[in-house]
């Protein structure tokens, strides 16, 4: 599949943090082919795409599924919900923002409203609302407190192969590994090299701490882990910050917990392979990706961390670029062959 | 009309890209979708002028307008790195522009982005953003490669899809095609008496009705609009203004004038004989265009009855279509009573 249309399946189906499953359902789908697929106890979707092999490389590559969204708390006499945040999500940002909420029996869809207080404030969580054009008594009989809400952002082509939707954060990750690990296979059977152990983790409930990547990579427990997650891409009012920028390639991480040697590898193979490529430096002891909690598995897990710039993170109209995406997959198919020849 | 007919209706009005000034699009598919006994032309403002004959020729001239532009965006400057800087057409509030998908008069969409959450300190979280900080990002990396699909003074509009949500519809624009759709299904009835519709231009920026009504000198005017409906969580009884499904709102006070009283009290009545739901609005803060239809030329009586809607002006209005039926239905009675008052 193409990674316009791949990224488009994935993007357009919801999965906020928690209820992940009919993203997982989407990704089961473009994974059939690569090897078997399972769940976690956190609902995580683990594709074993080549078997471990005693003593030898296992190269975790994870990307989280879930996105942020909103959960239902409170239903009001007058039918609008109230409601709280999954994961961060922008109060300058939703007002006005088309939703769909996702009950047992199916999407209803809603639009986010808020009182237009003039008081030249961004409206906190707590003073939204969700209206879904129901009374109480309709809205009771559909909706369920805890029901998850999920923001509506069209998936939209722009110019110089950049896509803009929700959940690109980290959907865009999802499909950079499921392409890596696509190839990596198809190379591997190609070219019939002695196998290395190759799983993909597309985790839960990034958003909402990371549980679902540090327990899944317990399980699995590799001899390295990848984490694909988006950065920050430049704009204009974030110029200073000497982030990443959309169409330069992936951007390496460099960062106290994260492996030296990983980062260091892949700049090489990308300079090799004449892949662009980024490097981002990750202060302080946190990378704010599941890189976090997968270090701490266990006995420890050797991690890097490859990153997509995206723009407008945590808004339904994040844009990435599919050049970026393509990228990043190809990175690790070429730190994947390199990593096999220095092993052997 | 149909129910159903009614919402296809109106939600190919509201996909119509009509920016203040630009309102081609929304003018050339009420034109096409006149009856035969309509003679309909463009004045100098952008109005759609449609003449349509009754039974009689009515003792008070009779004017009906419902404005077709909606609020929008227009393209101020184009950035070195193909950005595209942009200011208001119309009262739009801030607050619902950002992270919001726009479409340009060229037909390519693009995205208003911002500082994303994580990089934000608390102040900025909390104060609202001004347009001159934001942007509409079309993915393009230059400004030569931007000038393709966009020139300075090109409009943008919102594009959020019609969605139907429970009972009602959340669409862009329903201020005004709510109350275009009013009056476009008014055309098509066999009516009592001739009347001279305006699909005026330019409303959200201040209007092209008054140069209309001092061509026409109407008796009397019905202006058809939207109200901005308060019917929502942390607002008192008293501040509502109007609810969704209550039925056509009758307005009196309006920013810039008042409806004529005996107008006013003669639709109440009517609504009353005819079971045809209803209610008062008097505290509407916006400036319609009866604000200057009724004082072109020596003036005329004007009354001002609305469709409610809830957050007008950002990309998800929602409007319950019952209320719709019930503006309609009141229209063809109002033109039969005060052709002849």
């Amino acid at each position: 599949m193409e990674t316009v249309q791949m990224l488009k399946t994935l993007c357009q189906t919801g999965g906020v943090s928690g209820e992940e499953e009919r993203a997982l359902e989407a990704a089961e789908k473009i994974c059939a082919d690569l090897g078997r697929c399972s769940r976690t106890v956190h609902k995580s979707m683990v594709c074993e795409v080549m078997e471990a092999q005693s003593g030898g490389l296992h190269l975790l590559l994870n990307a989280h599924i879930d996105e942020i969204g909103l959960t239902v708390t409170h239903i009001e006499e007058s039918g609008f919900l109230r409601v709280a945040q999954v994961g961060g999500v922008d109060r300058r940002s939703v007002m006005g923002s088309p939703v769909v909420v996702h009950t047992k029996n199916g999407n209803l869809s809603g639009v986010v409203g808020s009182i237009q207080d003039g008081e030249n404030k961004n409206p906190t969580i707590d003073n939204i609302w969700v209206d879904v054009g129901m009374d109480a008594e309709e809205v009771k009989q559909k909706i369920e407190l805890g029901d998850k809400i999920s923001f509506v952002g069209a998936f939209r082509e722009l110019e110089n192969g950049m896509v803009s939707s929700k959940a690109l954060d980290d959907r865009s990750g999802c499909v950079a590994v499921i392409k890596a690990a696509q190839k990596i296979k198809a190379y591997w059977s190609e070219h019939q090299l002695s196998p290395i152990g190759l799983t993909v983790l597309l985790s839960s409930q990034e958003e909402t701490g990371g549980l679902g990547a540090a327990t899944a990579s317990f399980g699995i427990c590799p001899t390295e882990a990848i984490v694909v997650d988006v950065t920050f891409g430049t704009t204009p009012e974030i110029a200073d910050k000497h982030v990443s920028e959309l169409g330069k390639g992936p951007a390496i991480g460099m960062g106290a917990t994260l492996s030296r040697r990983m980062s260091k590898e892949l700049a090489t193979v990308a300079k090799e392979e004449k892949i662009p490529y980024q490097i981002e430096v990750m202060g302080g002891g946190h990378t704010g990706t599941d890189a976090d909690g997968i270090v701490e598995a266990g006995q420890g897990i050797e991690s890097c961390c490859i990153s997509i710039p995206e723009r407008y993170m945590h808004t339904p109209i994040e844009v990435v670029s599919t050049e970026d995406v393509d990228a990043v997959a190809e990175l690790i198919f070429a730190y994947a062959k390199h990593s096999a020849q220095v092993c052997r | 009309m149909e129910q159903t007919k009614r919402l296809e209706m109106l939600r190919e009005l509201c996909e119509l890209d009509s920016v203040s000034s630009c309102e081609d699009k929304a003018a050339q598919w009420i034109q096409s979708h006149l009856p035969q006994d309509c003679r309909a032309y463009r004045d100098a403002r952008g109005n759609l002028i449609c003449e349509k004959k009754g039974r009689k020729t009515p003792k008070n001239k009779l004017m009906l307008t419902a404005h077709m532009d909606e609020v929008g965006f227009i393209i101020t400057y184009i950035e070195e790195s193909g950005l595209l800087r942009f200011e208001v057409m119309g009262d739009i509030d801030t607050r619902v522009v950002v992270a919001k998908p726009v479409r340009l008069e060229s037909g390519k969409e693009g995205v208003i982005g911002a500082k994303p959450i994580h990089l934000q300190t608390a102040e900025e979280r909390s104060v609202v953003l001004k347009f001159s900080e934001l942007y509409i990002d079309i993915g393009a990396k230059s400004r030569q490669e931007a000038e393709q699909f966009v020139s300075l003074g090109d409009v943008a509009s919102f594009c959020t899809a019609f969605t139907p949500i429970g009972t009602k519809v959340a669409a862009k624009a329903l201020d005004n095609r709510t109350g275009c759709l009013a009056l476009l299904e008014l055309l098509h009835e066999d009516l009592a008496y001739d009347l001279t519709a305006v699909f005026t231009a330019q409303e959200e920026i201040g209007g092209g009705a008054g140069n209309a009504a001092f061509a026409l000198k109407p008796d009397i005017a019905i202006v058809v609009g939207a109200s901005d409906a308060q019917d929502v969580p942390g607002v008192s009884a008293s501040k509502r203004r109007c609810a969704l499904g209550k039925g056509v709102v009758l307005t009196m006070k309006h920013r810039g004038g008042n409806s004529d009283r005996e107008l006013f009290d003669g639709t109440k009545k009517l609504c009353e004989e005819n079971k045809i739901p209803y209610q008062i609005n008097n505290q509407m803060t916006d400036r319609t265009d009866a604000a200057a239809i009724s004082k072109a030329g020596s003036g005329c009586r004007t009354m001002n009855i609305t469709i409610p809607v809830r957050y007008t002006h950002s990309p998800s209005s929602v409007c319950d279509p019952k209320d719709m039926e019930s503006a309609a239905q009141l229209l063809k009675i109002m033109v039969e009573q005060f052709g002849d008052r």
